[in-house]
């Protein structure tokens, strides 16, 4: 399942993972419900999870409560998740990584 | 209960942010309202235009977008009046940058500004602090606009603040600073 929006694409392809790609700067935390429902579901049905966001170049601090809410997911769903950021984007290098405080199982990848 | 009028946080240090030239956008929360990315767009104009690299990828450009980003989110949010102008600036001075936001909003956000000050940006905040509001409630705009402050101050040191005052029957100005000092000389 891909979703390609005009800003943005959610690339769940492959198994245990997804791609965050563009810019996801929506209205409100509920707004990724939607775009994010793939991504709980693939949550619910994996051992473990990755979501790479190397190429997420802005997030808004909604996409930052949806992400937390994702972290949340994971933990209630006892799923470890890997998060691949790019060390290089400033969001991803200091706002995604105070998150990992939610839950024990969640790892930050700076590449 | 009505809230008294308040200068909070930055407001009360020696800032320049008044003698600075600026860039000034007046901005109709409405038109913002009515197509979500102008936003978006507007934050990546107004950063490229004063960065040298114009690419998303570059620190400064994607620092400065972020932050009138939010800004411009929280303006749509928390103004009264959708109609009524909200005046954004933007400056820089040396290795700071500074922004200011100033809208009218009604009598129950002006306490809740001066409540989250006092809660969360009055303090240094911690990574505690910072589960301990998305624990709360993740769901809400109010939590997100929180969380991103909060994160603009944890994770990029702002010093942030707020002036409330009186203006009209159950209506408030309230002016919002923030500035960031990036460690570079800004041209």
């Amino acid at each position: 399942m891909i979703i390609n929006d005009t800003d943005y694409t959610i690339d769940c392809n492959t198994p245990g993972k997804a791609k965050l790609l563009g810019t996801l700067r929506l209205p409100s935390p509920t707004a990724y419900d939607e775009p994010f429902a793939h991504i709980k579901s693939g949550i619910e049905a994996s051992s473990e999870y990755t979501i790479d966001v190397t190429e997420l170049e802005f997030l808004n601090s909604s996409g930052l409560t949806a992400i937390a809410r994702i972290f949340m997911h994971a933990r209630k769903e006892g799923t470890p998740l890997t998060v691949i950021a790019n060390e290089n984007t400033p969001w991803q290098k200091k706002s995604l990584v105070s998150l990992k405080k939610l839950w024990d199982q969640i790892t930050i990848e700076l590449h | 209960m009505k809230p008294k009028g308040s200068v909070l946080g930055v407001y009360n240090t020696d800032h320049d942010i008044a003698t600075l030239p600026k860039a000034t956008m007046q901005f109709m929360p409405l038109n913002l309202i009515s197509k979500w990315q102008r936003c978006s767009l507007t934050a990546n104009f107004i950063s490229t235009l004063h960065n040298k690299n114009p690419k998303p990828q570059d620190k400064l450009n994607n620092i400065v977008s972020t932050i009138l980003n939010e800004l411009l989110e929280s303006a749509i949010r928390y103004s009264a009046d959708k109609n009524q102008a909200i005046n954004m600036g933007f400056s820089s001075k040396g290795s700071k940058l500074y922004f200011e936001l100033t809208l009218t909003c009604d009598t129950l956000d002006a306490f809740q500004f001066q409540r989250f000050y006092r809660n969360y940006l009055d303090k240094e905040p911690t990574d505690e602090t910072i589960i301990s509001l998305l624990e709360a409630d993740a769901t809400s705009e109010k939590t997100s606009f929180a969380l991103g402050l909060l994160s603009l101050k944890q994770d990029y040191g702002a010093e942030i603040g707020f002036k409330i005052e009186p203006e009209k029957r159950h209506l408030y100005r309230i002016a919002t600073l923030i500035i960031i000092n990036t460690g570079e000389e800004q041209t």
